[in-house]
């Protein structure tokens, strides 16, 4: 059990997603004993492991370790109510939790996190165009939450609103520009919208950070690709045009060398799938 | 000097006793500092406040990521004459706080003054009543002849050398001393209560906000307005291209 429980401080520590994981821990090692031996740390265990069954929908484990909470911490304790509401809205009882949400934040009103379990409320009852305008207005107060703007620009893909969600994904950028994730999603939004320069820049900015980042490759032959089609090299456009082409070409070649050797050493059986894949993407 | 030969009962019965009380005083205070402080209501404009600066600062320091338009946008948004974030919120009055006329911050002050300095008086009188009289230790460097009246308190001779302590004065290099020792190990006590969520809600609050948000305003936007967009992926492919060989090798 000793191990168990030092597994669950590590992944809670790290912030670590093994939701399945904790569950199993839960089911098998650790419901059957009494946890009291732990102190406070049982209360911390509780609540990770009633977060992880609700990530798992399993809504019984989550019945018990709240109620085992409850008995502990009373109604009156904000974290347990928030909880509470979590439960609820996890069973889709949405106004009861709605409701719970809407005291907290009469007592104490720079709550973020509760601010942002009503915008997932509403998301989940698919409202998405309230959930952007509530989000747009936290985002006022709290300009510096990087969740929330990942969240906002997820929305407005959904809403397949790209300029908006290049705004997001440059915050994003700014908050954290060395994250090679960033740089590929922005990327990606600039190809949808059609702005082919900048998604190539920006593939390549992923390349420079992160050289195995396969979609960043992908990016590269496909903007390289489509900046040649706009740009016919004939013999009356200039020197220039001409080079650029012939960067592009240079350029769409490494990219299809750099996919074909880094799925040879990964996983070597489905190279001929990707060759196929690699032809009909180019000229 | 002579060297002068202190009884044996002074070191346990004085010099011990005196670090053994700082010590256990000063985790008496810890904890009960712990128990009566309050929840600290934290204020929205302080909130919003500080993340704006955070989203200043990150613009003029991550800027050049970003595309010229994105960041022109921004800047403009921060700093425009008319309606810019910064510049409106420069004209606003921070709230003077008096503490004389705010109630709530003056029963704050008191708690805090309360809570520091009566028990340090407090023990130090008694120290100085139940152990005066005699020398209690030496500091093993040579003071000057002004620091005699200061740490020999009980004891008045004109000829004993500076180096020699009353008990008074070693409770007083005990208090500063042990702050150290303190924090090593009350820190070491709070293990079982970090959790993602207080963090982040300390996190937004940023307590460590200046007073004063206008000067902070001020500053910001002055920054702003100095900084020039370098666009840093201006030639990224070329620079891509140019390591191949690094790549390669990967």
């Amino acid at each position: 059990m000793q191990s168990a429980i030092e597994k669950l401080r590590k992944y809670r520590d790290e912030n670590y997603r093994a939701h399945d994981e904790i569950i199993e821990l839960w089911t098998n090692v650790l419901s059957n004993r009494n946890l009291s031996s732990l102190g406070d740390e049982k209360w911390l265990i509780l609540e990770q492991i009633f977060k992880s069954a609700l990530h798992c929908s399993k809504q019984s484990i989550a019945r018990q370790c709240l109620d085992q909470l409850e008995k502990q911490f009373k109604r009156t304790s904000r974290r347990v109510s928030t909880l509470n509401a979590m439960y609820y809205e996890s069973i889709e009882e949405y106004g009861h939790a709605e409701e719970i949400y809407a005291s907290l934040l009469e007592d104490n009103e720079t709550d973020a996190i509760v601010r942002k379990r009503q915008i997932s409320l509403l998301k989940e009852q698919n409202q998405i165009r309230e959930a952007i305008s509530e989000l747009n207005s936290y985002l006022e107060l709290y300009q510096a939450d990087q969740e929330a703007w990942s969240e906002l620009c997820d929305l407005y893909l959904s809403e397949h609103d790209y300029t908006k969600a290049t705004f997001c994904a440059e915050e994003l950028l700014l908050i954290n520009p060395h994250n090679h994730l960033n740089h590929e999603r922005y990327a990606s939004i600039r190809y949808s919208q059609g702005d082919y320069d900048k998604a190539r820049t920006y593939y390549f900015s992923t390349l420079k950070i992160n050289p195995s980042n396969i979609r960043a490759l992908y990016g590269v032959i496909l903007t390289s690709t489509n900046l040649s089609i706009k740009n016919p090299s004939t013999a009356s456009k200039t020197q220039a045009s001409n080079d650029t082409n012939q960067s592009f070409i240079e350029q769409i070649q490494w990219a299809r060398e750099q996919i074909i050797q880094k799925y040879r050493e990964a996983i070597p059986d489905l190279l001929p799938v990707i060759e196929t894949a690699i032809q009909s993407l180019t000229l | 000097m002579a060297e002068l030969l202190l009884d044996s009962a002074i070191r346990f019965w004085v010099f011990m006793p005196i670090v053994v009380i700082t010590f256990f005083v000063g985790m008496l205070r810890h904890y009960i500092s712990i128990i009566t402080a309050g929840e600290k209501p934290v204020d929205k404009q302080q909130v919003a406040d500080s993340q704006a600066l955070i989203r200043t600062r990150i613009l003029r320091e991550n800027g050049k990521y970003i595309p010229k338009e994105g960041f022109v946008m921004r800047k403009h948004f921060f700093v425009n004459e008319e309606n810019g974030y910064l510049t409106t919120q420069q004209g606003r009055q921070a709230p003077i706080r008096n503490p004389i006329t705010d109630p709530t911050m003056m029963t704050e002050m008191l708690k805090n003054n309360i809570s520091n300095m009566v028990p340090m008086i407090v023990i130090g009188g008694v120290i100085n009543w139940a152990f005066s009289g005699f020398l209690c230790t030496k500091v093993p460097f040579p003071l000057t002849y002004r620091f005699k009246p200061m740490l020999q308190r009980g004891v008045e001779l004109a000829t004993l050398d500076a180096s020699w302590l009353s008990s008074v004065s070693w409770y007083a290099i005990n208090i500063f001393g042990q702050r150290g020792i303190n924090n090593l190990l009350l820190g070491e006590n709070n293990a079982a209560d970090q959790t993602k969520m207080m963090q982040d809600q300390m996190n937004m609050a940023a307590v460590s906000m200046p007073q004063d948000p206008s000067k902070a305003f001020k500053a910001e936007r002055e920054g702003l307005l100095v900084v020039d967009h370098q666009w840093a992926f201006k030639n990224v492919e070329n620079d891509v291209m140019s390591q191949r060989s690094y790549f390669r090798s990967r």
